[in-house]
């Protein structure tokens, strides 16, 4: 139970870190701006990776 | 997953036929974001913008409460009728071709549908093509490499690759559909 806990508090620690840290990171503008094309590549190989092993 | 071309291509040891794969997949991905880019041509921004968050929240509420990335199922499209062990080429540029379709068979990754949104976003045909052919490219990647790997099956081969397995992915997924979660969120408020 306490190994189920700790790894749900890993995933709600790195999903508000991430929050947080993008809005210092990550310029607010997703529509073109030069941060775009990290995002979409970054996207693209996560996507890629994660069909790869789609069933 | 790797296993397909494997038997696709007579054990895996045609090279020209994983190359025909790679080509085809990472082509025709590119075509499909070369027409998602004109597909979204006709939607406003604000439905785009829209769309983006609530499929971003809801991956990731669905990591946090489940500590997984749901996956839209789909209809087995890869038939075993397919093969063609006599015509390995021409089997593995028809694997490729669907498989570089994308959205025709199972979306394990989140990524997917968020890269798909944002792109039609961005309305540039150039990077609609070249972020989806990377998609193509790197999802045929493992299948494609199988000719010159020493393991002769498929689940040998998958398992050459420990690094990417599923939970890695996932969380690599996860982070992703945060960081577009958190862009968009900004986008909205600077407006």
């Amino acid at each position: 139970m306490s190994t189920h806990l700790a790894v749900r508090t890993v995933r709600i620690a790195l999903v508000v870190g991430v929050l947080a840290s993008t809005a210092f990171v990550v310029r607010p503008d997703v529509d073109g701006g030069s941060d775009f094309v990290v995002i979409a590549l970054a996207l693209a190989l996560i996507a890629g990776l994660g069909s790869a092993w789609s069933p | 997953m790797a296993g397909t071309i494997t038997v696709t291509v007579g054990g895996g040891r045609s090279r020209r036929a994983a190359v025909l794969f790679l080509g085809a997949n990472t082509l025709v991905s590119g075509a499909i974001g070369l027409g998602l880019v004109l597909a979204g041509r006709g939607v406003p921004r604000e439905v785009l913008l829209f769309a983006m968050a609530a499929s971003c929240l809801a991956y990731v509420v669905w990591f946090l409460a489940r500590g997984s990335i749901p996956w839209l199922p789909w209809p087995p499209q890869l038939s075993a009728t397919w093969l063609d062990r006599e015509r390995p080429d021409a089997t593995a540029l028809r694997y490729g071709v669907v498989w570089g379709l994308a959205f025709a068979t199972p979306i394990r990754a989140g990524s997917l549908v968020a890269l798909a949104l944002l792109i039609a976003l961005a309305n540039d045909p150039f990077w609609g093509s070249v972020v989806f052919a990377v998609v193509g490219f790197v999802r045929g990647l493992s299948g494609a490499l199988a000719p010159w790997d020493t393991a002769s099956d498929g689940p040998k081969l998958a398992s050459r690759w420990p690094f990417f397995h599923r939970p890695t992915v996932t969380a690599l997924d996860a982070i992703a559909m945060t960081v577009v979660l958190a862009s968009v969120l900004q986008s909205e408020v600077s407006f």
